[in-house]
């Protein structure tokens, strides 16, 4: 716990906010200022939330703490936002109750387990290639400071965890944190969209949060059970700004994280962290490295809890400072990767391949082996690269009567219900007609390669070979 | 190796697969593993789930490597995905002929039900979350309740599994 508790006045908290305006913890709520005060949470005011993008787009700076808070912000107005709805019927109200601290501490930490750059780092290496994994340590593990504080104002953080983990029991909890109605991705459309100036992510949010009601999972029968209970949108109300939500979404994806150039900049760092990782294995990077970047690059990601707190962008940007002056003849290729990119000088040269065959990819890929080495001369940015949030897995085809129960319908789709507390629900698209119209196609199948600029001749030539036509 | 190859090596070993619910268990089982399927995976009301499997398995039909067609599953109406010709001459082409290490583990998960898939598969997802022993079936039975039949065999299966990660990464 921390040393000191925060002071928090009669009228609680108030943070000054790009989006929200005011985001306000109330005193109840003290014990988020404590979760807010500790050193992992600390630690995402130096770990961007768009990583290289700001490479594309120069205000895109803003931090992942920024974005837990704003998450916390939307988490905390859903719950307001459904005890005021159903103020009326004590079972909601009480579960909203008993669960908002929980709920709302879930939406502050979700992020914590992010490692510098967000999920450019994902990308790196096996042991940060899941933040949530991260995330959920430092929440239940005993080194981290936040299981104490939570356990000290009676959360268990297990249940904390679940909410993160999307196991909770409780389904309507968790799709406050995480699902397609949820806190996060509302908050990082039009965080994003702020910082980035691009305005296709606005959409009507105070809207949004006025037409939430609690429905019942799809194909419940008889009366639900809470922990059948889901987030919806109200029917009447709620249609067109969850259409206006997933447009936004859909163009972010376009325009903003799926950017060429963003994810040409995400590839060299790629190539450079996997090339300074190779080198740290055999202890050869160049002295003078920070000892955080050395046992992070050694442990492929891996660091204990004492240098993850410190491990941030701020000492890989400082490594690579050192890296680009390096002189001896094994450190060329990290001094050009870092020189290259404090620079921002471009090093790897794109072609969009996104018309190609998995035939042709897989062939693509085996010619390029022969060419030089994957990660490092080349990368291909294609199927397993989605690991932005999955815009494309809302639209599923209807299930048609009969078909095995369609997944995604009942964990992916926003949900429209007539806003009966527990009425029934049904996914979104079967009532609208541009999501209807998407759900017919779409897939957004996004296929680069970029290889670097000594390779041109060679890559162009195969690129020839097997007829792939960049677009 | 490109991303997408221990799916085709998995659907051109097992020819067919019934359901695309076990083949979404399958593939996320094989990965606890340490099979390197790059394909993320989510916790859904039906167990783990990965849409981006589901948009490779729409791409490969979309391409003829392999077709969906119905098959009964229970009492529902489901989709069996067998791969085509032209899969197994890609997989020649690109010198991938061979089983790879894990071919017996997958056939054998291709032998037990998609409900016992299910089963393993949450095991593994609860085991990630942090969770052992009668809490673990505590909270299983509490998210999936019709697997109370078949839970101990799950467990079992669950704790046979060979681990392929390579042996510095598992270390």
């Amino acid at each position: 716990m921390s040393e000191t508790r925060p002071k928090i006045g009669a009228h609680g908290k108030v943070f000054r906010d790009p989006v929200h305006g005011l985001i306000r913890i109330e005193p109840e709520d003290a014990f988020l200022l404590e979760l807010i005060d500790t050193p992992e949470f600390q630690r995402l005011r130096r770990v961007r939330q768009l990583g290289v993008s700001s490479m594309t787009y120069p205000g895109a700076e803003h931090s992942r703490f920024a974005h837990s808070l704003g998450v916390f912000c939307f988490a905390q107005r859903m719950l307001d936002m459904l005890r005021h709805r159903y103020r009326n019927d004590s079972t909601a109200t009480d579960l909203l109750a008993a669960q908002g601290p929980t709920v709302k501490a879930a939406a502050l930490l979700h992020d914590i387990g992010h490692a510098p750059f967000s999920h450019m780092m994902e990308r790196a290496f096996p042991a940060t290639a899941k933040h949530e994994k991260k995330t959920v340590e430092l929440i239940t593990d005993g080194a981290s400071s936040i299981p104490a504080i939570l356990k000290a104002h009676n959360l268990d953080p297990v249940k904390v965890r679940d909410i993160i983990k999307r196991a909770s029991e409780h389904r309507l909890l968790v799709d406050i944190v995480s699902s397609q109605l949820d806190a996060d991705r509302m908050d990082y459309i039009l965080r994003d969209a702020v910082a980035t100036g691009v305005k296709y992510g606005a959409f009507d949010a105070e809207w949004l949060l006025n037409s939430l009601c609690i429905g019942a999972e799809p194909g419940t029968t008889g009366q639900a059970k809470e922990t059948e209970w889901r987030l919806c949108l109200e029917e009447k109300r709620g249609l067109h700004s969850a259409e206006q939500l997933i447009i936004a979404r859909m163009h972010m994806s376009l325009q903003v994280y799926f950017h060429k150039t963003t994810r040409g900049w995400e590839a060299h760092l790629l190539c450079l962290f996997k090339h300074a990782a190779e080198l740290a294995k055999q202890n050869k990077l160049p002295k003078g490295t920070p000892g955080i970047a050395s046992r992070f690059f050694a442990g492929e990601g891996k660091l204990d809890h004492a240098d993850f707190l410190l491990c941030d962008e701020a000492t890989l940007v400082a490594a690579m400072q050192g890296w680009s002056l390096a002189t001896k003849p094994e450190h060329a290729r990290l001094a050009e990767l870092s020189k290259t990119y404090l620079g921002r000088r471009k090093l790897y040269r794109c072609a969009d391949v996104s018309a190609a065959t998995t035939a042709q990819v897989v062939k693509l890929t085996k010619a390029l082996g022969g060419l030089g080495q994957e990660n490092l001369d080349w990368v291909l940015d294609g199927l397993d690269f989605n690991s932005y949030k999955d815009f494309g897995s809302v639209f599923r085809k209807p299930v048609r009567e009969g078909e095995e129960a369609e997944e995604m319908a009942s964990t992916e789709a926003i949900l429209l219900a007539d806003g009966s507390l527990g009425g029934a629900s049904r996914p979104v698209e079967g009532q609208s007609k541009i999501l209807g119209k998407l759900g017919e196609d779409s897939r957004h199948a996004v296929y680069r390669l970029y290889y670097h600029q000594r390779l041109a001749e060679k890559v162009e030539k195969v690129l020839e070979q097997l007829k792939l036509k960049p677009v | 190796m490109h991303p997408i190859v221990p799916l085709l090596q998995l659907l051109h070993l097992l020819k067919r697969v019934e359901g695309r619910k076990k083949l979404q268990k399958l593939v996320h089982i094989l990965q606890e593993c340490g099979v390197p399927f790059p394909e993320r995976f989510e916790y859904s009301y039906y167990g783990m789930y990965s849409a981006q499997l589901r948009s490779e398995v729409e791409r490969l039909e979309s391409e003829k490597l392999v077709n969906e067609s119905p098959c009964a599953a229970g009492t529902n109406l489901s989709y069996s995905v067998e791969t085509t010709d032209d899969l197994g001459k890609l997989m020649k082409e690109i010198g991938l002929e061979e089983e790879p290490a894990w071919a017996a583990t997958a056939k054998h998960l291709n032998g037990l039900t998609a409900q016992e898939l299910e089963g393993i598969s949450t095991i593994l997802f609860l085991k990630e979350c942090g969770l052992a022993g009668e809490e673990l079936k505590k909270r299983l039975l509490a998210l999936k309740p019709h697997l109370e039949a078949i839970y101990a065999k799950c467990e079992k299966e669950a704790g046979k599994l060979p681990d392929y990660r390579p042996a510095a990464a598992a270390a």
